[in-house]
């Protein structure tokens, strides 16, 4: 098991450099410049005042010296200056992964609690009415765009009956520890960000209790007196872990990326703010640091799947 | 704050935002009186909501509008505009002269300022945040001081002190190398950083120590000359300042200012109506609903800025925009007019040149004012000797009025006075074809891309673009429209014009004000005939701010809807 | 965005003939009649989308740029057809536009679903069949590409590439075929071991005729039904494109840019969000329902209850 996870770790290292190695170039070969930029929007910038800044930005370097020099601040975990904000990128980092940490972890969990009982009903009763009205109830929260789905939210809970804020984490002026202020304000963008999961999970559990529910074990438990239910959440939980590790795998992208949408929508302030408008803006030092954190999880993620995979199925381990 | 601020629109939303500014109400009737109710108390909170956080709180290295308005908060500056006219007014200046001949400007400084901290303001300050200008690498505001007497010298570490700058007790003098009329305003309103604080990062002798990488850039001390001194920042989210009891025109009634992000239209427009936020500006589409709530009130002014189109003179294949006849056709033959009042609801000022109509040095008179008239465009086409072909559009030896107009999606406003301009040129037997591109590569296309004919001219390659400007206060326009600048500059157009040059060149070396304002009257009037831009529209800032807040006096220039901060107060 | 692995099937096929295979699937298909209704209505949706030019011609007289600014934001009425759902900020005809929004979403959907599909199955069919260098080789490629989140790859080449529509199926069409890929990729390394894959080596059959013939057609169905999903993903994706300002641009309608418009004119135009928004809620949905049930149907395991 140990040289299997070594090998997996070691398989990680040329895709993180992959990664960085392709948002670089697609980063820097793509039109629009940081300075250019800054000049545009300036009176009268003088030639050294731009020889000046693109030397401050180490872009007078040649491409393959800038990204050879990323990667050497990196191997430090330095992750530069922001361009744009003229603060450590790691300090901005800092500032934003807790926030959207905590939207997803929240959401995560509302999807889990809706989306595995709701799978599993359905099956039970499949074909019936119940398991249409699941079906379609399921993914049609997910088949709103979301950020309509955001505007109707704040139209009708905050603007109509004034029962949640329209957005930001805390009402300006209250303890950042007023936990019941910080639960309104997250009610909004969580639901919003769960909708997906909620449409996932629930579609996931189905197909895998029906396959349980085809089953001959389940009718010998049934003989044996254990109760259905428990028998089908048991079977159904077990046979669907691997399908969810997967997609918690992919989840944790989406967790460190933040959904930006509902980010923007619910004045979050999370990654994917701070990586969009880093990404118009051509801040580059952002967007490269956010691409290998998430990047470096994801890789992690993978890996820590496989090792599920491989606990749960030996054959996997060759 | 010397500085063309085009639309910063790779946000969206800021590019309202940039235009904070002028004339209350000039245009609006609607603006609703601001009822005094009762008498100012002191305490209480202000929250001002905006599309865009700041990005760093430092005068030098600022060069966004959400920056300034924080930043403008806790620093002062010698000069300050009117906010009616643009014209400079006192501020920590009690007095300020320029000479006749442009070259030397004095300042005598108010009796007893000083910092929140107590520490007593001095010419020392103005002359170390000149002296951080010059020395910094990451700035793009040198232009405010580089003509000073030895100000270059400084920056590049041959001299170590600036011999312009003389301080005499509570007199500053600056003495510069050549006539700089626009500098009174552009110097005079730049903020100054307390030299306290910020003086351990320079030394005179090394020209490589700069502030650039100072924590305080973007933690800024509990030292401050504004209203508000800072307190906290929760990036993205808001950014908190406190009363600074020791203001020098009076103690602030209200206890705190927040600055609170909101980035998306809609969200922001509501959160104004829940009273989350106290004080937004907002965009056309938002107008008529908030205009019905009941707990705000309205405040409409015209900015120094306008959105217009440019005609890219250095185009193979449009060499009909270097022909007078086309341009003002393209002028005639699209009802601005219209797009004003259906898609800005008449919240702006159709514009015919560049100079702003509020400010001083505006005049209408003798300015044609191209009002709406298709069959007068036509007339203008053909008498160049176009002549309509088999598909509608005029043509001339082969050469097809038609042309790419480009401008980037993230600016719902600039979109929509695309599509119009495409069919109601359509309608005048000129084809021009929308195209879109992202801010930062319209930029690259603008400033940086080469016409494969008239590249070596200075040439770009677009037919034409819908962009804006937001303008300084001083009407100096010398970086947008002297020849000097077609190449490389922000005459991106490739216009030149000898007469226009010489204007310009006037309104920075006559300082006298009659004769700035004859310079600038004439630069409009060339301008108004040649019509290299289709010169648009200015749209009006559309402000509204909650009942409960009280004592404001926004306008177009100056401080804009920051205007006597000191006198907000909260009604309980 | 993130959501193609969790959507992959989770059981295999065995080597049941075709014939049966979808006899049964039909029969099955054909007592579910949620899956029916959803399928009919996407039906619609295509049809409308292909008639477009016929009924903006004969029927509305509007082609979905024309412009009447001085009666902008009309109501909806009856008494023109042009304007039964009203029109929009600079007077054209929504529901001319939102017929080409059908035709422009819809084909982005189902244009980069199949570059997904194509480039899935070509890059996993031959990772599973000929292993060695070649599967390592991509194996790397395809961890890379997934490894980068979805949004910086959208935002970055969606900056690059300008957004034309042509630029946009291209770009969605590239993000999601490395899910595809690896999951073809598992279904051929299990179904090159079958009896059936030997026996066909065994005399002779060449490697591609082995692939195309028999791994595809059994991997085949299921790469469908994740397709059917991954077309709703890609409208969905195209209206969030669209609220940042990187989607399909003006004149040209789609439902998300529509919408998106109509959300920012909320207070003018309250009544042309509906249109779009309920046209992108049917159409992700019955994609989603169509993909489910036909799993259902494909699915041998599955008894009837």
């Amino acid at each position: 098991m140990g040289r299997f996870i070594l090998r997996r770790l070691l398989q990680g290292i040329p895709t993180l450099f992959g990664v960085t190695l392709i948002s670089f170039a697609l980063w820097r070969f793509s039109p629009g410049d940081p300075v250019s930029r800054l000049v545009f929007g300036a009176q009268n910038v003088t030639a050294e005042e731009i020889a000046a800044l693109r030397h401050f930005y180490g872009l007078d370097q040649s491409l393959p010296e800038q990204y050879l020099s990323w990667l050497g601040r990196i191997a430090h975990l330095d992750f530069g200056q922001s361009f744009l904000y003229h603060r450590p990128v790691t300090d901005m980092i800092m500032s934003a992964l807790p926030n959207t940490l905590q939207l997803a972890l929240v959401s995560l969990t509302i999807a889990l609690v809706i989306g595995i009982p709701l799978g599993v009903i359905a099956a039970r009763s499949r074909g019936s009415f119940i398991d249409q009205v699941v079906r379609v109830f399921g993914v049609a929260g997910h088949a709103i765009p979301s950020f309509w789905f955001g505007y109707l939210f704040i139209l009708v809970f905050a603007v109509q009956f004034g029962l949640f804020p329209v957005g930001g984490m805390l009402t300006i002026g209250k303890s950042e520890l007023d936990v019941a202020d910080r639960l309104r304000h997250l009610v909004g963008p969580a639901i919003a960000l769960s909708l997906a999961g909620i449409a996932n999970y629930s579609r996931l559990m189905r197909t895998e209790t029906l396959d349980i529910l085809g089953q001959d074990f389940i009718r010998a438990a049934q003989a044996k007196g254990l109760r259905p239910r428990t028998v089908l959440y048991v079977h159904a939980l077990r046979n669907a872990l691997l399908p969810i590790i997967t997609a918690l795998g992919g989840l944790l992208a989406v967790l460190v990326s933040g959904s930006l949408v509902i980010e923007q929508v619910f004045a979050w302030p999370g990654m994917g703010r701070m990586i969009y408008e880093a990404a118009v803006s051509k801040d580059y030092p952002i967007v490269m640091a956010a691409v290998f954190i998430s990047g470096f999880l994801l890789v992690i993620s993978y890996i820590a799947r496989d090792i599920a995979y491989g606990v749960a199925d030996p054959r996997v381990r060759r | 704050m010397g500085s063309f601020r085009s639309y910063y629109a790779g946000v969206k939303f800021l590019a309202v935002f940039a235009l904070l500014a002028l004339v209350i109400g000039a245009c609006s009737p609607s603006a609703a009186p601001q009822t005094s109710a009762g008498t100012p108390v002191a305490g209480g909170r202000v929250i001002v909501g905006s599309f865009a956080d700041a990005k760093v709180l430092n005068p030098i290295l600022n060069n966004d509008v959400p920056s300034q308005d924080v930043l403008n908060r806790l620093y002062e500056s010698l000069v300050q505009t009117d906010t009616k006219t643009g014209q400079p007014m006192p501020r920590l200046a009690e007095k300020f002269d320029a000479s006749p001949d442009g070259k030397t400007f004095t300042f005598t400084l108010r009796d007893g300022l000083v910092w929140s901290d107590g520490t007593p303001f001095s010419g020392d300050d103005f002359k170390f945040t000149v002296q951080a200008t010059m020395r910094s690498k990451a700035t793009t505001r040198k232009s405010n001081f580089q003509d000073i007497v030895g100000a270059t010298d400084y920056g590049s570490g041959k001299a170590t002190d600036i011999a312009g700058i003389v301080i005499n007790g509570k007199t500053i003098t600056v003495n510069f190398a050549k006539a700089s009329c626009p500098a009174l305003v552009n110097m005079g309103t730049f903020r100054i950083l307390p030299k306290s604080v910020f003086g351990k990062y320079l030394d005179a002798n090394d020209a490589t120590k700069n502030l650039d990488n100072a924590p305080e850039n973007t933690s800024p001390p509990p030292v401050a000359m504004g209203a508000f001194v800072f307190k906290e920042w929760k990036p993205n989210d808001h950014i908190t300042l406190v009363r600074n009891d020791k203001f020098f025109l009076g103690k602030p009634l209200l206890d705190e200012w927040v600055y609170k992000i909101v980035p998306d239209g809609n969200a922001l427009a509501a959160a104004e109506k829940t009273g989350e936020v106290d004080y937004v500006t907002v965009e056309p589409p938002y107008l008529e609903d908030l205009k019905k709530q009941s707990n705000l009130s309205f405040f409409s002014y015209l900015s120094p800025g306008y959105t217009f189109i440019g005609w890219n003179e250095l185009h193979s294949g449009n060499e009909f925009f270097q022909d007078k006849n086309v341009r003002q056709a393209l002028t005639y033959g699209l009802d601005m007019q219209q797009v004003i009042d259906k898609i800005y609801l008449g919240e702006g000022k159709k514009m015919v040149a560049h100079t702003p109509p509020i400010s001083w040095a505006y005049n209408a008179a003798g300015l044609n004012t191209y009002n709406f008239d298709a069959a007068k465009a036509e007339q203008l086409i053909q008498a160049s000797g176009y002549t309509k072909g088999a598909d509608g559009i005029y043509q001339k030896g082969g050469q097809k009025l038609e042309f790419d107009l480009w401008t980037h999606p993230d600016n719902p406003t600039r979109v929509t006075l695309q599509q119009v301009a495409v069919e109601q040129y359509k309608k005048i037997g000129v084809n021009a074809i929308p195209k879109q591109e992202a801010f930062p590569a319209l930029v690259d296309r603008l400033t940086k891309s080469k016409d494969a004919k008239y590249g070596d001219q200075g040439g770009h390659d677009f037919g034409a673009v819908i962009i804006g400007w937001s303008l300084t206060d001083d009407p100096d326009a010398y970086s947008i429209w002297h020849s000097s600048q077609a190449a490389g500059g922000l005459d991106f157009i490739g216009y030149k014009n000898p007469a226009v040059d010489k204007a310009l060149e006037d309104g920075r070396t006559l300082c006298g004000t009659d004769q700035r304002k004859a310079a600038y009257q004439n630069f409009d009037k060339q301008l108004n005939d040649d019509q290299p831009y289709n010169f648009g529209f200015a749209g009006n800032t559309l402000l509204f701010v909650n009942k409960r807040v009280q004592g404001l006096a926004p306008g177009s220039f100056g401080l804009r809807g920051f205007t006597d901060l000191q006198k907000w107060w909260i009604q309980q | 965005m993130a959501t193609a692995e969790a959507t992959a099937p989770a059981f295999t096929l065995t080597q049941a003939t075709n014939a049966s295979l979808w006899a049964n699937a039909w029969y099955r298909l054909k007592k579910d009649r949620l899956t029916i209704a959803a399928a009919v209505m996407l039906l619609t949706f295509v049809v409308l989308a292909l008639l477009a030019d016929v009924l903006a011609q004969n029927l509305f007289h509007k082609s979905y740029t024309d412009q009447d600014l001085l009666n902008n934001y009309e109501k909806p009425t009856l008494a023109d057809p042009a304007y039964w759902f009203g029109g929009d900020e600079i007077g054209r005809s929504q529901i001319v536009r939102l017929l080409y929004g059908a035709r422009v979403s819809l084909a982005v959907g189902f244009g980069a679903a199949f570059i997904n599909l194509t480039l899935g199955i070509l890059v996993g069919l031959s990772m599973g069949y000929f292993r060695g260098w070649f599967d390592d080789l991509m194996q790397f490629v395809v961890t890379t590409l997934n490894a980068i989140p979805g949004l910086y790859l959208l935002l970055i080449v969606a900056v690059f590439f300008g957004p034309s529509p042509v630029a946009l199926v291209l770009i969605l069409g590239s993000l999601n075929w490395p899910g595809n890929a690896l999951y073809v990729r598992g279904q051929t390394l299990s179904l090159r071991e079958r009896d059936f894959v030997t026996a066909a080596r065994v005399i002779g059959v060449n490697s591609a005729t082995i692939m195309f013939r028999h791994i595809l057609r059994n991997v085949l169905p299921l790469v469908f039904i994740v397709s059917a999903i991954d077309v709703g993903q890609i409208i969905l994706t195209e209206s969030a494109l669209s609220f940042l300002g990187l989607g399909i641009q003006q004149p040209l309608p789609s439902w998300g840019n529509m919408l998106t418009h109509a959300a920012q004119d909320l207070s003018r135009g309250p009544w042309l969000v509906w249109a779009p928004g309920a046209a992108i809620f049917v159409t992700v949905l019955c994609l989603y329902l169509v993909g489910d049930g036909l799993r259902d149907a494909l699915d041998p395991r599955l008894k009837e209850s």
